[in-house]
């Protein structure tokens, strides 16, 4: 289904000229954005997935989230159209959206009914990682943290953002970033420990 | 040996956060002692483990037909949007709210002024009167006149117009920016007891913040006219009384 939409986008000039159909400057502009777009979203739904997702710990719910915060993104597409900016608002929506979607109290009785589950006790450094007791225990360790380090831990996690990255995404210097990183390690580490 | 330092520096070194000299003297010392080695293998394998849970937190990719789902609530919008009214737009929430606070604040501004010309009158024994034009302060104005059982004294410029203490006369004197140099000369009229046709007038047209000299004159001049003060009759004095004119005496006596 995904592919057909993308194809029939694909192929709408070429169908439009063939057809003699000629787009007025409105019809064309929004086509261009209509394309630029779906670009965006491929790239940046995954990201906005992920940041829910590293908030509030729920398929679900990230998957909520990631998309209410695309749905704003559409509607504000005309302030948004640099890559980079696009890129950094979607990350604090998404963030703002998540947060407030945490203090549900539906969602954490979730969390806790997953805890619940009996798992086999680990042997080594990643199946510790990945058992879902030490995954529970990163989760509210995280989320104790304080906000701007928990940002900042969040996303220096997902994979394919380094600490410029985080730096630009977040609009702080790289050595804020690097800082407030050592910081929540630490802390993640003592109440880890 | 004393571990103590280092065992400080196992916990950053563990972060990858201790300075190249710091490292290697740690390396160095590690190398010597196996309880700081051990200590130094657990917080490695600690961080390591952190790092690797919280990658392991945000690497899910969300479900197949994530994008599609997104473009079907998309077009769900559009669909809303295009069957809502123009006029029902969600700018227009803000734009209501804003409105309404700024209107709150206006209100709140005015009210004082508002409340003031609502009140009710003074009674007819007050009439608050000024001279205009003059650039002296409120407070330096003449006190008030008052009607009482003698003579009521007002000050009225002379081109013809008399303004009462109402805030916007207030407010126009107090916004005024330039001085008027030239102000004309001013007089006051003296109201006798029984003028009291004259007093409603000039109460009246300082209520309504300007009067005419020629209205009051006429006023003024109407049937009840004030008593003509009568010249206070003084009996000729008879000075052939108080200093009665002694017999001329003989000169010589």
């Amino acid at each position: 289904m995904e592919g057909t939409v993308d194809t029939w986008i694909d192929t709408l000039p070429e169908a439009t000229a063939s057809l003699d159909i000629a787009l007025g400057p409105k019809e064309e502009a929004d086509w261009t954005a209509e394309r630029e777009f779906e670009q965006r979203l491929a790239e940046c739904s995954p990201l906005a997935f992920r940041v829910a997702l590293g908030v509030i710990h729920s398929h679900a719910d990230a998957e909520d989230v990631a998309q209410e915060a695309l749905v704003r993104a559409y509607r504000h597409f005309s302030r948004l159209r640099d890559p980079a900016h696009f890129q950094a608002w979607l990350v604090r929506v998404t963030w703002r959206l998540a947060i407030d979607r945490q203090r549900s109290a539906v969602r954490r009785e979730r969390r806790e009914q997953a805890a619940l589950a009996n798992e086999p006790l680990p042997l080594t450094v990643e199946q510790t990682a990945l058992s879902r007791e030490f995954q529970d225990r990163i989760e509210r360790a995280v989320d104790s943290l304080p906000e701007k380090l928990r940002r900042v831990v969040i996303l220096a996690a997902i994979e394919g953002y380094d600490t410029r990255e985080t730096a630009a995404l977040l609009g702080l210097p790289e050595g804020t970033v690097r800082s407030r990183l050592h910081r929540a390690r630490q802390l993640l580490a003592e109440k880890l420990r | 040996m004393n571990c103590t330092r280092y065992q400080k520096w196992i916990k950053r070194a563990a972060l990858d956060s201790l300075g190249a000299s710091r490292q290697a003297k740690l390396d160095a010392h590690v190398a010597d002692c196996a309880q700081c080695r051990g200590l130094l293998g657990t917080e490695r394998q600690l961080a390591e483990t952190i790092n690797l849970a919280l990658t392991a937190s945000v690497s899910a990719l969300p479900l197949p037909g994530f994008a599609e789902r997104i473009r079907i609530r998309l077009a769900e919008e559009s669909e809303r949007a295009r069957l809502r009214p123009s006029w029902i737009h969600t700018g227009w929430i803000p734009i209501s709210a804003a409105g309404i606070v700024a209107l709150a604040t206006l209100l709140a501004v005015m009210w004082p002024a508002f409340r003031q010309r609502i009140q009710p009158q003074p009674s007819k024994q007050t009439v608050r009167t000024f001279a205009p034009n003059t650039s002296a302060p409120a407070a330096s104005l003449p006190p008030p006149a008052t009607h009482r059982a003698g003579t009521v004294v007002a000050s009225v410029a002379a081109h013809g117009h008399m303004r009462s203490t109402t805030a916007r006369a207030e407010r126009a004197k107090a916004n005024r920016s330039t001085r008027i140099e030239d102000d004309p000369p001013q007089f006051q009229v003296m109201v006798e007891p029984g003028q009291g046709r004259a007093i409603l007038a000039a109460y009246r047209a300082a209520q309504s913040a300007r009067v005419g000299v020629d209205e009051l004159a006429q006023a003024s001049d109407a049937d009840e006219q004030p008593e003509k003060i009568k010249p206070i009759e003084v009996n000729p004095l008879v000075v052939a009384e108080l200093y009665p004119e002694e017999p001329n005496k003989p000169a010589g006596n």
